[in-house]
């Protein structure tokens, strides 16, 4: 038996229920209220990962699109659908430009730190006594695939955190500094005004940095793994030092002490790509992705 | 007086007919519904496995992902599947991206990668010709970089480091992933890097030897990049922090395409007691 109507009313006298007679535009979590209406809230367009039989590939955590100076760059998941200890190994996205406020065209240091939260868990901080030892390949002119290797690698604490404290850091590169007076105040200023590097710095003597790390999570055996895209810092302004071209790391940790300190025995959840001034600013563009530990 | 219609079927003064739904879809994403007001979900969801242009142009794919874990067992090797779901034209496969992080073998192992077919024979092996270069940086105790040029079909694999320098291992209690001291981290490899696979003219042609006439025949091209630690640290002496370059290119009449990658010790004497392996695929339609 077919009824003709539009609109349904329960017997106990509550508000009369429109039929549905158009589909929402999106396809995707279709509800139905009370009322009788079709509609698709809240739930984003988009995937952040891809899966295969249950098994995921790389998460995008977090990413940071750095238009004004900013002193440090803080990646961090959000812990709504992991945790640290979920994420076995992490990649991080560069893609930035150093500003300084004097000096330009001189190199300093870029500083990573692996983080908990907003502490730094470090390998290589207490004077020293905790090594991140490590060995990586980069293409410099001749010297393709030279590079040292130390046991004893970062032991210093020059790295400022959000508070401008120092903190450890497994990760040190020279970078040439562009700008001047933090004269270039925003991404898009630094690429579309003249002068883009600031007094007489032009082209080559100004580059940025970018491309790819990855790290290994493991609690007190974390450290950098390397990869076949590698990153690219401008580490001089001379014609045959500055083209290091590409770089990758191999890094873990190791001491002949007989435990760590506590802020160490944990994994990371971010990074904390940083310097060791307040004259030095980041603009750019910055991601991190994680590859969960769980399989199906 | 109202009464009581019993009815699961309406339609509209304007005649469209609508059933009323009795039952609720067990997925929310891809909901359809039906002139007849039947709700309905789609295969797709939420989960894929690949990126694609609305084109239908396809991106990298996620392919598989095996984890080595000391608290369930050791593995003897890591062997991954690179066909993605619902390719059967397994020539079409275009680059395999192998990545690896934190692998610790039982004791010092050689690692190499095969490269197998669907059926698991190895396609490199003594029907090829073939070429390897790598390049050796040591961090720690003195050790030099070291470089050569070396190959044999023979050998069966691709070598991921030098005999001379094979990655340190340990027998482990538990998960190694989370522990915190450091005996359980000094003598571990922690192996990690990538590797990138690229399979060409499967099944063309005549067998070229010289370098002239390289234009046919089956090929693949390897190149990877791997870090590892060796040699424990004590209290006289610290870890050796080493990073390797390898790559080479095999030739051969022709060939079946690669269907999985093994990672595994090609001395034969070691497993793997920590470690995640993971594979991407990108491919090519225009490959036969």
């Amino acid at each position: 038996m077919t009824v003709r109507t539009d609109k349904i009313q329960a017997l106990t006298g509550s508000a009369p229920l429109t039929l549905p007679s158009s589909l929402p535009s999106s396809s995707k979590n279709v509800q139905v209220s009370t009322s009788g209406v079709l509609s698709t809230p809240n739930v984003a367009n988009s995937l952040n990962n891809l899966t295969n039989a249950g098994n995921s590939g790389y998460v995008l955590l977090d990413h940071q699109e750095i238009d004004e100076n900013q002193n440090y760059v803080h990646l961090k998941m959000d812990g709504t659908d992991y945790t640290a200890t979920d994420i076995y190994a992490f990649e991080i996205w560069m893609d930035g430009i150093l500003i300084t406020n004097g000096g330009r065209g001189s190199v300093y240091p870029v500083m990573i730190s692996p983080m908990n939260g907003d502490t730094s868990i470090a390998l290589g901080q207490s004077g020293g006594q905790y090594y991140a030892g490590e060995a990586f390949q980069r293409g410099e002119d001749s010297y393709w695939m030279t590079g040292g290797g130390s046991y004893t690698q970062y032991n210093d604490s020059t790295l400022r955190d959000a508070s401008g404290n120092g903190i450890g850091y497994e990760m040190l590169w020279q970078q040439v500094a562009i700008g001047s007076n933090f004269q270039n105040s925003s991404y898009s200023k630094s690429f579309s005004d003249d002068p883009y590097y600031g007094g007489n710095m032009h082209g080559s003597d100004g580059a940025g940095f970018y491309g790819t790390m990855r790290y290994f999570n493991g609690f007190c055996g974390r450290g950098w793994d390397p990869d076949l895209d590698g990153i690219y810092p401008y580490e001089s302004t001379s014609s045959s030092g500055g083209m290091y071209n590409y770089q990758t790391y191999f890094g873990a940790s190791h001491t002949q002490q007989s435990s760590y300190p506590s802020n160490m025995q944990n994994a990371a959840d971010g990074f904390l790509i940083g310097t060791d001034s307040a004259d030095r600013n980041f603009q750019g563009n910055f991601m991190l992705f994680g590859i969960p530990k769980a399989t199906t | 007086m109202a009464s009581l219609i019993k009815t699961n079927k309406f339609s509209t003064p304007g005649g469209e007919e609508f059933t009323l739904p009795t039952t609720l879809p067990s997925a929310a994403s891809n909901l359809t519904s039906t002139s007849g007001g039947q709700l309905g979900y789609g295969a797709l969801g939420f989960a894929s496995d690949r990126l694609e242009t609305t084109t239908g142009k396809i991106g990298r794919i996620f392919v598989d992902k095996v984890r080595c874990n000391n608290a369930s067992s050791t593995l003897s090797n890591f062997t991954l599947d690179c066909v993605p779901a619902g390719v059967t034209d397994l020539d079409t496969i275009q680059t395999v991206y192998f990545n690896m992080s934190g692998i610790c073998g039982t004791s010092a192992f050689y690692p190499a990668l095969q490269i197998l077919d669907s059926s698991n024979n190895n396609l490199i092996n003594n029907s090829n010709s073939g070429q390897m270069r790598w390049r050796l940086n040591l961090g720690g105790n003195s050790v030099s970089t070291n470089q050569g040029d070396t190959s044999s079909a023979s050998w069966g694999y691709h070598k991921l480091s030098h005999n001379s320098y094979p990655p340190s291992g340990a027998s482990a209690t538990g998960e190694i992933f989370t522990k915190v001291t450091p005996g359980d981290w000094n003598d571990r490899a922690r192996l990690a890097g990538e590797v990138r696979i690229t399979q060409i003219s499967s099944n063309l042609g005549t067998f070229q030897t010289s370098a002239s006439s390289m234009t046919s025949g089956g090929r693949i091209m390897i190149e990877a990049r791997i870090g590892y630690k060796r040699n424990a640290t004590s209290s006289t002496s610290g870890s050796q922090f080493i990073s390797v370059y390898t790559t080479s290119l095999w030739l051969r009449t022709s060939q079946a395409p690669m269907a999985k990658i093994k990672f595994y010790d090609f001395n034969g004497s070691a497993s793997f007691n920590e470690g995640l392996c993971w594979t991407e695929t990108t491919l090519n339609s225009l490959k036969t």
